[in-house]
């Protein structure tokens, strides 16, 4: 029942950061100071990548010998939890974006592990199982949530939560038999849905009171936890915000830590998953820590680098690795790319010129001639571009972009200098890159352009696949981060040419090949998880290779998402528009759930406008995205719904879980959740059809 | 020379001084020179007997007519050619042996494995003694200096970050048991895992 309060004065007596922080090191002079004591599960997002990086610093600077595993979704996790049960000197277990909402003391999860094991719970997502935050008991105990501030605030639920415990342990009888009932039923379900097992079992605990009143009385309390439970997913403070938060508890805080924290702040604002305004509340707290930890740069940020978009220029020096607050325009890594792709590419001048069609394109086109920018300047890499227009980018944007209903163009954001080694990157450009990484560094192939060819038309114009960049030496091997050509691969090699030579043992070393091809497609997000979290580190090289792989990924879901539309293939439901991706080829791209996501993302944005102006003299509602893309090799569809909001910045909480629950129930479709994400869920081929009718009868 | 059976072998060396790596023993040509220096040695000798004077004068030998000497010399070049190639192939494939035993910390054990199946039994053998020679060497003054260590990255720290590229298991080390699974990173002691690393089954990350 442990949850922790952001330190918010050095005085603090209660639970804090720190107090966490230092039950993790307590072990640190002893015999117990292993790699096995002290892991550290990450998720496979942006954000868990920043947190981790800054929980390994600062365990790292105190000598603490631990253990990083990238987690790519429930599966995984149970499997890992089988492991670490083995281990005796397991005595802190770190979440980062996992498992908020599962009931982590029950003994499904971490119920059986030794109490001296501690959990740390450090998750943006919300809800979170109460039981977590408020349950009591020597196993509640060992779950420890680093809270953002929010969980003094939710009295209510705390009360209702306490209330209907109570009560439960009041009449047992026949509660023993309701819970006997209960396991037996959470035995056959899968484990993804415990998270709203919970208040299934107050609503049917209520069944057998007496009292009037007291049922009133309850059924309030449950009706309370049911509201919470179902007001859909939401996130509250980034991840690693949280644990950049323990950091300057613990007087560490230095620039590398807080651009981590920026980034995850950035890539919950970019992937729609906080509001403007949370957005806002964050950068207002990084504003003062950048100014405090940046005051050697800021002399010459008053000389003209203070608020610059992309055009501005700086002075840099060789080992200048400042952060500088900026503003941001929104177009997709347009110091990287030209002026034209990066607008055309972005979801947001998508939405307000509808640039999916010959119209929308020669509006665009428009603009930019209105604006006095001639389009070969555009096409210009933006590095090259002349220097007058770049710097009256801003003001000329400013004066012609509200009369194409590109208002609201800029958001307040960061960026950082790499020295000599590379221009500025805002924080959203680390973002997309590293993005990119996670989702497609190994595993698919895509085609990025060649650095100087850009824009060379039919004869100039070169791609070549993307490949990881082999680690010096050993790696180059089959360009898989992970898998260098070790010995075993080496000797499997030997057996090949032998068995060739000798013309019969063919066979054995196509088995080994299969085997080895299995064990390539399961670890191939783990080599992606470890890409990222290099470039995160100051591997400057693998950051720069990264942002043709962000643009190549953007393009690949711009073209699928024009496509789409163009194609009229997205169908609308009473509650939702659903597009299906049966075919084409990005389809081995999409079939990774963030992937798919972002394409649904970048297809509510880009119709938003749209579909307003479609509904002229009807209800103005936005119509949440189901997104389908067929997975297959396994024989599955991925499915993403995501919820529209009516203005661009807001965000709505993302109510697909208990939806997708529901309409499997009804449907009997065989899913399975295999990501954290709650909204995106795999749908067996035949079972589809089923799901999606089912999913579109319910009320939205 | 195209047919030249020895321009394989030299070319065999260089390709695998160039990508530093131990190609299979070339056995095939190996004998074929070997009976080339055989067979050009029957001729060279055959050759001589020819124009040797028959009787056992003792005397000043007089100088064989040309035709006997210019076959002759070109037989003794052809030969001492094909004697360097050989050696120039083993003794390159000897160093690249050496070379390779000792970044694997001097561990037959451990290198075995991956290179048997390019080696010649005759090498088998070499590598095996060089091993046995070198580690009863090092023995004498082991607790002072470890002449198997390797001394191309002086560590600069007491921690070092390793990820697993072979799945080792539990190992345990001076502080504990430690379970070293593949996928993961590991901030480990140095000291505790440098075998692993040495051996392969660790990398460093930095």
């Amino acid at each position: 029942m442990v949850y922790l309060t952001p330190p918010t004065s050095a005085h603090d007596a209660t639970h804090t950061y720190l107090t966490a922080y230092r039950q993790i090191l307590a072990h640190r002079r002893t015999r117990l100071n292993t790699p096995s004591a002290v892991v550290i599960l990450a998720a496979l997002e942006v954000d868990a990548l920043c947190a981790c990086r800054i929980l390994a610093s600062l365990l790292t600077r105190d000598g603490v010998q631990h253990r990083i595993e990238p987690v790519a979704g429930y599966p995984a996790l149970v499997a890992l939890k089988d492991q670490l049960r083995k281990s005796a000197e397991l005595h802190s277990l770190v979440l980062l974006n996992i498992g908020a909402m599962l009931d982590l003391a029950s003994e499904d999860w971490f119920g059986e592990f030794p109490g001296t094991v501690k959990v740390h719970v450090i998750d943006s997502r919300r809800p979170r199982s109460l039981a977590n935050l408020f349950g009591v008991g020597e196993r509640q105990e060992r779950v420890v949530v680093w809270d953002d501030g929010e969980v003094p605030r939710m009295d209510e639920e705390r009360r209702a939560f306490e209330m209907t415990m109570f009560e439960e342990s009041s009449d047992s009888d026949e509660e023993d038999e309701e819970d006997e009932e209960e396991d037996e039923e959470e035995g056959m379900e899968e484990d993804e849905e415990r998270e709203d097992g919970t208040p299934r079992k107050k609503r049917k605990l209520n069944g057998g009171m007496s009292k009037r009143a007291r049922r009133e009385k309850r059924d309030e309390y449950v009706a309370r936890l049911d509201k919470y439970y179902t007001a859909g997913t939401s996130y509250g403070q980034s991840c690693a915000g949280t644990v950049y938060i323990l950091a300057t508890a613990l007087e560490r805080a230095d620039n590398a830590l807080l651009w981590l924290a920026i980034l995850g702040l950035t890539y919950q604002y970019l992937s729609a998953r906080i509001k403007r305004g949370q957005y806002e509340l964050m950068h207002e707290v990084f504003s003062d820590e950048v100014a405090r930890l940046n005051t050697a740069s800021l002399p010459s940020a008053g000389a003209g680098a203070g608020a610059e978009g992309p055009g501005g220029r700086q002075q840099l020096t060789a080992d200048d690795s400042s952060i500088r607050p900026s503003e941001e325009m929104r177009f997709m890594l347009v110091r990287h790319w030209n002026l034209y792709d990066a607008m055309y590419h972005s979801a947001y001048v998508m939405s307000r010129l509808r640039a999916w069609n010959e119209k929308g394109r020669k509006q665009l086109g428009g603009m930019l001639a209105k604006m006095g920018f001639s389009l070969q300047q555009c096409q210009q890499a933006f590095i090259h571009m002349d220097q007058d227009l770049k710097r009256s980018l801003r003001a000329k944007m400013d004066n012609y972009a509200p009369e194409y209903g590109l208002v609201e163009l800029t958001y307040p954001s960061y960026t950082r200098s790499f020295g000599f080694r590379l221009q500025p990157l805002s924080a959203a450009d680390v973002v997309e890159g590293v993005g990119a990484l996670l989702e497609a560094a190994g595993g698919v192939k895509l085609e990025v352009e060649l650095e100087g060819n850009r824009g060379g038309g039919e004869w100039f114009g070169g791609s070549r696949a993307w490949s990881l960049p082999g680690r010096a030496g050993a790696g180059a091997g089959a360009g898989k981060e992970n898998q260098p050509l070790s010995a075993a691969d080496a000797r499997a090699g030997g057996e090949g040419k032998a068995g060739g030579r000798d013309g019969g043992e063919g066979k054995s070393t196509q088995l080994a090949e299969e085997e080895e091809r299995e064990g390539r497609e399961e670890e191939w997000w783990v080599g992606n998880f470890w890409a990222a979290y290099d470039a995160l580190g100051m591997n400057i090289n693998l950051l720069r290779n990264s942002l043709p792989l962000a643009m190549a990924l953007q393009r690949a879901i711009v073209r699928q998402g024009t496509a789409l539309i163009s194609k009229r293939a997205i169908t609308q439901t009473k509650s939702f528009r659903l597009a299906t991706i049966r075919e084409g080829p990005d389809l081995a791209l999409f079939a990774h759930p963030s992937t798919l996501s972002r394409l649904a993302l970048w297809l509510v944005d880009a119709t938003r406008n749209w579909v307003q102006s479609m509904q002229v003299g009807r209800k103005k509602r936005l119509l949440p995205f189901v997104v389908a893309c067929a997975k297959e090799e396994a024989g599955t569809f991925v499915v993403v719904g995501v919820t529209g909001a009516e203005e661009m910045g807001d965000v709505k909480p993302n109510t697909f879980n208990l939806a997708f629950l529901e309409a499997r129930d009804r449907s009997g479709a065989r899913t399975r959740q295999v990501t954290f994400d709650t909204s995106v869920v795999e749908v067996n081929k035949e079972d589809l059809h089923k799901f999606l009718e089912t999913l579109a009868m319910r009320a939205g | 020379m195209s047919t030249d059976p020895s321009q394989a072998l030299l070319l065999e060396c260089r390709r695998s001084a160039q990508t530093v790596t131990l190609l299979p023993y070339n056995a095939a040509v190996v004998t074929t020179l070997i009976r080339q220096i055989h067979t050009i040695h029957a001729h060279l000798v055959q050759s001589l007997r020819s124009a040797a004077i028959p009787g056992d004068e003792v005397g000043p030998t007089p100088t064989p007519p040309p035709a006997v000497m210019f076959t002759s010399t070109h037989h003794h070049l052809q030969i001492r050619r094909l004697k360097r190639v050989l050696l120039v192939y083993h003794s390159h494939r000897l160093n690249m042996l050496r070379g390779m035993l000792h970044r694997a910390h001097l561990s037959v054990t451990h290198l075995l494995p991956s290179i048997r199946p390019l080696l010649s039994p005759s090498e088998l053998t070499f590598i095996r003694s060089y091993a046995q020679i070198s580690m009863s060497y090092r023995a004498e003054f082991i607790d002072v200096l470890d002449i198997a260590a390797s001394v191309d990255e002086p560590p600069k720290g007491m921690w070092v970050n390793v990820r697993v590229v072979k799945e080792v298991g539990e190992v345990i080390t001076e502080g504990g048991v430690v379970d070293f699974r593949k996928g993961g990173r590991y901030l480990v002691r140095r000291g505790d895992v440098e075998m692993l690393l040495v051996q392969g089954y660790l990398e460093v990350v930095d």
